[in-house]
């Protein structure tokens, strides 16, 4: 065996990323074995999470049902938003909040779980090598999924509250899933990306997204904020979301170009959530 | 059929560069309370290479044992080769499927069964999913664990994730295999059969490369080995040759270390004669 050692006085900058022909076929290969790894890893964290649990899916609705409830009490009952004739009324209160609060769950808690997927695993990133992008990717459907399962809880809810189904219901559910999961996914990537050099976001997300929760017209419609801080509260695309949303559910009707903050803003962050994860990926097991 | 000649692997001008005093991650309350912690980023930091300008060809089908103290820069080594962390300068190219084996249960969920995560790790290691189910009766049969397949992993040993760990990574059929130092974990019975099945992989001109302390094995199974010392190569050769180096080099570094030790050791054992004196004392004639 010969020696291959060879020597060098000083070390030299040479560059890495040498650059090699895109090959078509290798890529769809790996992308499909990356999309089976993403099925393969949500559905072990869910049966994981639920594991001996005896009530997992009244845990999946429990923190829904009861926020509803309570803001229900206060705001429709205490406060008169549920009550005919009150100068706040709101048509069927009940059901505006729910409407409002499942998607919103389903948008804070994926956004928590894809910001700390690189952190959290770690040691995973340092020891193997993968489609990293499949982690934020899982959290985010891990909670779609979730959302689905939940939506017949408030299928029943808006049944009893005297509103039929509709059949833009059929187009107008896939349209928003589809949306949001793709703002999810461009949010999710980025602040996991950033999260690994700068700890802090967590906690800051925290703390954003109490705010966002009593900006983004999730318990009150958006018609009654104030002319001057319309614009503001227009600008988290949770807000036209969970207005989509109400529109399905409440009106039967689709929602339209009323939807573009939501569009512009998953377009946006889908752009720099994937930059950013593209720029920062190979410096991920040094940092962590 | 491959020709002998053939690289698997090849490393040129590899250094690799840690900052003694990271100043990552960021932290929001270090920059509150001290302001000049940001004018400290600038400073320069105290750089400490773990590889320093190593040049390495791997031929196909060659068994390449690394060899070195802790810290001489091995791991480090066998994490840039997979392309987990970038190297500082240096080009690293691969060629070839490989699978690597850098540590115990990474990616293995405990509360998953060990069939659940030898499909899953068989996933990550970037097998398509038919193959990845196909394999699992040849994984579960190689790693002898078929009783406890459908345990979850929380219950195994750390003898039985090394098991389980290693069966997926040779059943993935890797055309390089590289191990870090976790064969040590397994019995005899299980190191031998593990060193047993190298030979079957090599007439499949599978290349290995493998991080141990186990001289003896080494010598018996490498075609060549790597002796590292502070994040250089210091030899590269013969196994026989190589190993005798190493331990070498070893007893040449250690008469201060014995001297201190043995220093320690005496200091101990007079205290422990003293203490004892005193017990023997109340409690009668001591024995000498």
């Amino acid at each position: 065996m010969q020696r291959t050692l060879q020597a060098r006085s000083e070390i030299e900058q040479v560059d890495v990323t040498a650059t090699r022909p895109f090959n078509w076929a290798a890529a769809a290969k790996s992308t499909a074995t990356a999309w089976d790894l993403l099925i393969a890893v949500t559905a072990r964290n869910m049966k994981v999470r639920y594991q001996g649990t005896v009530l997992s899916y009244v845990w999946w609705i429990a923190r829904p049902l009861a926020l509803g409830l309570v803001l229900y009490f206060a705001l429709g009952r205490v406060l008169r938003l549920d009550i005919e004739g009150s100068d706040s009324y709101v048509e069927n209160y009940g059901v505006f909040l729910l409407a409002g609060l499942f998607p919103w769950f389903w948008f804070s808690s994926a956004i928590q779980q894809a910001t700390s997927s690189f952190v959290a695993n770690g040691g995973l990133l340092k020891k193997v090598r993968f489609s990293r992008l499949i982690l934020p990717l899982s959290a985010v459907f891990f909670n779609t999924i979730q959302f689905l399962l939940t939506l017949p809880i408030l299928v029943i809810f808006v049944y009893f509250a005297g509103i039929d189904p509709k059949i833009a219901w059929i187009v107008g559910i896939p349209m928003l899933l589809i949306l949001q999961t793709l703002l999810l996914v461009g949010l999710g990537t980025l602040f996991a990306s950033l999260n690994v050099f700068f700890r802090d976001l967590g906690p800051l997300l925290d703390v954003v997204l109490l705010l966002m929760f009593y900006t983004s017209a999730v318990i009150f419609p958006l018609e009654r904020v104030p002319e001057a801080f319309q614009p503001i509260v227009k600008l988290s695309p949770i807000t036209t979301l969970v207005e989509g949303w109400r529109k399905v559910f409440l009106e039967g009707s689709l929602p339209g170009m009323e939807l573009w903050p939501a569009m512009v803003g998953t377009a946006v962050t889908l752009v720099i959530g994937l930059a950013a994860f593209r720029a920062l990926e190979r410096y991920f097991a040094d940092a962590l | 059929m491959h020709s002998e000649d053939e690289l698997a692997l090849r490393l040129e001008g590899v250094s690799k560069r840690y900052f003694l005093n990271p100043n990552r991650p960021w932290r929001l309350r270090e920059i509150m309370t001290r302001p000049r912690a940001l004018l400290a980023q600038l400073r320069p930091r105290e750089p400490f290479w773990a590889l320093r300008d190593v040049t390495l060809d791997v031929k196909r089908g060659e068994i390449v044992g690394i060899i070195g103290a802790n810290g001489s820069g091995k791991s480090t080594l066998l994490r840039i080769l997979v392309g987990i962390s970038p190297p500082t300068t240096g080009t690293v190219s691969i060629h070839g499927r490989y699978a690597a084996l850098l540590d115990l249960g990474a990616g293995f969920h405990p509360q998953a069964t060990g069939r659940e995560n030898a499909y899953l790790n068989a996933l990550f290691m970037g097998l398509p999913k038919s193959e990845a189910k196909a394999r699992i009766p040849e994984i579960l049969d190689f790693s002898g664990l078929e009783e406890f397949a459908d345990q979850p992993m929380r219950t195994y040993s750390t003898g039985m994730y090394l098991r389980l760990g290693f069966s997926v990574a040779i059943h993935v059929q890797p055309e390089i295999l590289l191990i870090d130092e976790i064969l040590a974990v397994g019995d005899a019975e299980f190191q031998k059969k593990c060193f047993d099945h190298f030979a079957t992989l090599q007439k499949r001109s599978t290349t290995i490369v493998l991080v141990t302390h186990n001289v003896e094995m080494l010598k018996d199974f490498a075609n060549r080995v790597i002796l590292l010392e502070h994040g250089s190569v210091v030899r590269d050769g013969d196994p026989q040759d190589v190993t005798r180096e190493y331990i070498e080099r070893r007893k040449e570094a250690s008469p201060a270390f014995r001297k201190k030790f043995q220093r320690n050791l005496v200091e101990r054992w007079r205290a422990q004669k003293v203490a004892a004196g005193r017990e023997g004392e109340s409690e009668g004639p001591t024995q000498r």
